[in-house]
């Protein structure tokens, strides 16, 4: 099992993080009402998606001119095939700089990879520096949002973690003097790492820039402060130039917030010159891991993913499991197809693409138009042929040569209605009319919290053919 | 079911305005009592458990001056296979539909939406590799229609009457069932005809546009989370005061019926069709 | 693009354009959506008097400009500052930022660490588009400056149980004054 993923998805309703995650999402709902007013969304989206996909058709050629264009301005760039070798560059350059303690701004790429874990044993410090990341770290906990990753803990959780990191009582209503905790902790570490690492948005191959999108500030700072800022990025992030990367840094914040920008957007070229106090060295890692070999599938379009979150909020799923129950770095309805996409063949992560009732709510929110529920019943039809459920495999394919034919469709409809009724009836319990309480196999998992439809005595073809045919 | 054996011509109403946009050209002049050719598409879990909602679908179509056939060979369009990640076996129950519907050029109408969806878009994928049989799917998908959506915008009735089968002044919830919504993008056609109803009043409920958790095997594999979700449906319903659920999905109707009688709650569950039915009729 | 090349502008305006408003005004609405603060000044000698009063006392780091000379009574360190003094050099209408680049004289922590920020802007910098305002930052030249900022109103998060709380790493009061000819 890789970073990636931690353990299979677990496919039950979390009370405790559903209220929050409710909350979270009527919030998004509101903000994404907001954000159709002020563009024409529709036309929005097919641009975001346009400037996405021609990222995608033309990678190789756009991270070799990124490449270049980041080199002549002074940067280095890696290149990592796997997750361990991303994590193994970027320990190597905190080693080598004798780095002891490393800022570390939000990023789901280093969750992919594992990489506070291949500092610490590397004995690197590294602390997260996002304010959600940074409760989710001191808890030893993991992130379960894209955005958000604290949002699955409450606040009286986040009062008494604080209360024992600091030896002082706080008040969960008081939230201003819980995120004042953390900016004082924070702001000494900011000052005193050696090294800052972030993710990157997008990075813009016309000039080798990177775009960094945030609302703390600890992004900005990280990049800022450090002598070494090390950039990790998946290779898709890249974008051709800065018509298409404007247009999607208002996209990201209108889908992620619902307004066109957020409240920090830095573009970095290069490390610090021409008296920029900025740091030293910048050294951007390129990582692949999986991503290259998705292109030219039919699940290439789910490498347009800008990272929004917005699927993970409009998913009736994910509000209800909450990200950890996912078992992987990428939760919610983009993990449930990026993660057995990258992973290709995982018998962990084949179970993912069922967290979902196909109800098309992320496909509508993805700001790129990825066809999520359409990838998640690719990805259901690639498990089936992979390590097929002999069961399921035989049910379906007796539905198939019974309904493929009138006779056979009638004759099941017979026995559900008279044959299998009887029995039905006996081993149901009546509740109303046309109702039964309790299912024989394999109905008796709807049984167990919901009554059930009793087959029709006389289905509708029936009194059709009796009536006037 | 009165309607369902009343002779057609007592129950023809003049066809006269034409679509207002998508689906088969299907014009006939204003004024003249002649017949829009249809098939019905009656769907299985309709035929099998909601039989009535098919009767009154024939009902509807015909006091709209349609003349309704029901292609015998008609079984299943295939989608529960296809979501449950068996594509081979949908196809060879999907051909079947496609047999028994391209037969005729006249419009397919089925009482769900989901069905639609799965024969407009479904087919799309599931005849990606045979351009031959694609062509037909599309031929067949660019004239299957919902019933609302044929209602409202191929035969251009905006409201067709009706009165609420039970007690007058009910306050209703409608549930937009995801594939008619965001698959088809037919929001308005379903209110626009619960606007002409008699009897009972729409609630406004906080995310109408949500899943009820039914999504076909999901409902079966992750029942916990499904029934979750139905919950959260019900209790949205119950809080903006409805007495009364109205869909077009009978795949929702009975998830969220179900789980609303294993609750013991006060709540009827409808399609949509069995509210167009003029008074007296039920 | 060659080295010599001047910068391409951009094109697409974003939003809607706000009818009867000009573009500082439009740009103003939406930065005090935003929750930050705007004032407009007849002058540049309008607007360091306006900066002036609002500093008062208070300690400040600040870029080397001479438009930024003799406002402040007392400076410190960027950590130990208690206000940011600095000029942008654009401000957008269609999404209410305001940015700049960071260069000689133009310290990064002296524009991000103090809680309380102070920002003068020419009502020339005030453009239409994101993507005009990217041009005139230079993020289209060869190569463009190694640190660009945009921000839009105070540093905030929600990561408590959704409540929003201003001012987090980086200011949690922005003060934009905005001089200029007024027609």
């Amino acid at each position: 099992m890789s970073h990636r993923v931690l353990h299979p998805p677990r496919a039950e309703p979390a009370p405790a993080i559903t209220v929050n995650l409710h909350r979270a999402a009527g919030n998004w709902a509101a903000k994404r009402a907001g954000a159709r007013q002020l563009v024409d969304w529709e036309a929005w989206r097919e641009e975001a998606r346009r400037v996405r996909a021609d990222a995608v058709a033309h990678l190789p050629e756009l991270i070799e001119r990124l490449e270049e264009r980041v080199r002549a301005a002074g940067g280095e760039v890696h290149h990592a095939a796997t997750a361990e070798e991303a994590a193994a560059i970027i320990v190597g350059l905190c080693g080598a700089r004798g780095a002891s303690s490393v800022a570390k701004a939000k990023s789901m790429t280093a969750e992919e990879i594992g990489l506070n874990e291949a500092l610490e044993l590397a004995g690197v410090e590294a602390v997260e520096t996002d304010l959600g990341e940074y409760i989710v770290q001191q808890l030893g906990d993991r992130p379960s949002h894209i955005l958000a990753p604290a949002v699955h803990l409450s606040a009286a959780q986040v009062a008494e973690l604080f209360g024992r990191l600091s030896g002082e009582a706080f008040d969960p209503e008081d939230t201003a003097a819980l995120v004042a905790y953390a900016r004082g902790v924070l702001r000494e570490r900011f000052l005193t790492a050696d090294v800052g690492i972030t993710g990157v948005n997008m990075a813009v191959a016309q000039t080798g820039s990177l775009v960094l999108i945030e609302s703390e500030g600890n992004i900005r700072l990280s990049a800022s402060l450090p002598r070494t800022h090390i950039a990790l990025m998946g290779i898709e992030k890249v974008v051709r130039d800065w018509t298409g990367a404007a247009h999607l840094m208002q996209m990201l914040p209108l889908a992620s917030h619902g307004r066109p920008a957020a409240a920090s957007t830095s573009v970095v070229t290069g490390p610090a010159r021409d008296g920029d106090d900025g740091p030293g060295e910048l050294h951007v890692v390129l990582l692949d891991a999986g991503r290259s070999a998705v292109r030219g599938t039919d699940l290439e379009e789910a490498l347009q993913c800008i990272r929004c979150g917005a699927c993970l909020y409009a998913c009736p799923v994910y509000r209800q499991v909450g990200g950890h129950a996912y078992g992987s770095s990428y939760s919610g309805p983009i993990g449930a197809v990026i993660t057995p996409a990258l992973e290709r063949s995982s018998p962990e992560t084949a179970q993912l693409p069922w967290m979902s009732s196909l109800c098309g709510a992320c496909a509508e929110a993805c700001p790129v138009k990825i066809p999520l529920d359409d990838q998640l019943v690719t990805l259901r039809a690639a498990a089936q042929a992979r390590d097929p459920h002999r069961g399921e495999a035989a049910l379906f394919e007796a539905w198939a040569r019974l309904w493929s034919r009138p006779a056979g469709y009638r004759a099941t409809a017979r026995t559900a209605g008279k044959a299998l009724g009887p029995l039905w009836r006996k081993a149901a319990r009546a509740s109303g009319e046309g109702w039964t309480a309790r299912a024989p196999f394999p109905f008796d998992g709807w049984t167990s919290t919901r009554d059930v439809r009793s087959p029709a005595g006389e289905p509708f073809h029936e009194r059709w053919r009796k009536r006037r045919g | 079911m009165s309607g369902f054996f009343a002779p057609f011509a007592a129950n023809c109403e003049a066809f006269g305005e034409t679509r207002r946009r998508g689906g088969a050209a299907v014009r006939a002049p204003v004024g003249t009592v002649r017949a829009v050719r249809v098939q019905l598409f009656v769907t299985c879990l309709v035929d099998l458990l909601y039989p009535k909602v098919g009767e009154r679908t024939v009902a509807l179509l015909e006091r709209l001056g349609c003349d309704v056939a029901f292609p015998a060979g008609q079984t299943c369009c295939g989608q529960p296979a296809l979501n449950s990640g068996y594509p081979e076996q949908a196809r060879r129950v999907a051909d079947r539909f496609l047999d028994t519907f391209a037969a005729s050029s006249d419009p397919v109408v089925a009482p769900f939406g989901s069905c639609v969806h799965m024969v407009r878009h479904g087919y799309e994928r599931l005849y990606a590799d045979d351009p031959g049989r694609l062509a037909v799917a599309r031929e067949v998908g660019g004239r299957t229609h919902s019933l609302p959506g044929f209602v409202v915008e191929v035969l251009g009735r905006e409201e067709v009457g009706g009165r609420y089968p039970g007690e007058a002044g009910t306050p209703v919830a409608y549930h937009h069932e995801c594939h008619m919504l965001r698959g088809l993008g037919e929001a308005a056609p379903p209110l626009s005809l619960l606007g002409g109803v008699q009897g009972c009043t729409l609630v406004e409920t906080e995310r109408a546009d949500q899943c009820c958790g039914f999504g076909g095997t999901f409902a079966l594999k992750l029942a916990q989370v499904s029934t979750a979700m139905a919950d959260e449906k019900l209790d949205r319903a119950i809080a903006a005061g409805a007495r009364a659920i109205v869909s077009t999905d009978v795949g929702c109707l009975m998830h969220l019926d179900g789980r609303a009688r294993r609750r013991g709650l006060d709540l009827e569950v409808h399609h949509l069709v069995d509210l167009l039915e003029p008074e007296g009729s039920l | 693009m060659d080295e010599a090349s001047p910068p391409a502008p951009l094109e697409g305006r974003a939003a809607q354009p706000r009818p009867g408003l000009d573009l500082v005004d439009e740009w103003r609405a939406r930065w005090e959506e935003l929750d930050g603060r705007a004032y407009r000044a007849e002058s540049l000698e309008e607007a360091r008097a306006m900066a002036r009063e609002m500093i008062g006392a208070a300690t400040v780091a600040r870029w080397n400009d001479a438009r930024l000379e003799d406002i402040a009574q007392a400076r410190a360190p960027a950590p130990e500052a208690e206000v940011s003094l600095l000029v942008a050099d654009v401000a957008v209408a269609d999404t209410g930022q305001v940015g700049w680049a960071h260069g000689a004289g133009r310290p990064r922590g002296a524009g991000v660490l103090p809680s309380r920020q102070v920002i003068l802007l020419c009502e020339d910098g005030v453009v239409a588009s994101l993507a005009d305002a990217l041009t005139r930052l230079g993020a289209t030249a060869a190569p463009p400056p190694s640190s660009l900022v945009l921000i839009a109103g105070p540093s905030r998060t929600a990561d408590i149980e959704q409540r929003v709380i201003r001012g987090v790493h980086a200011p949690r009061e922005i003060d934009v004054i905005v001089y200029g000819g007024i027609a």
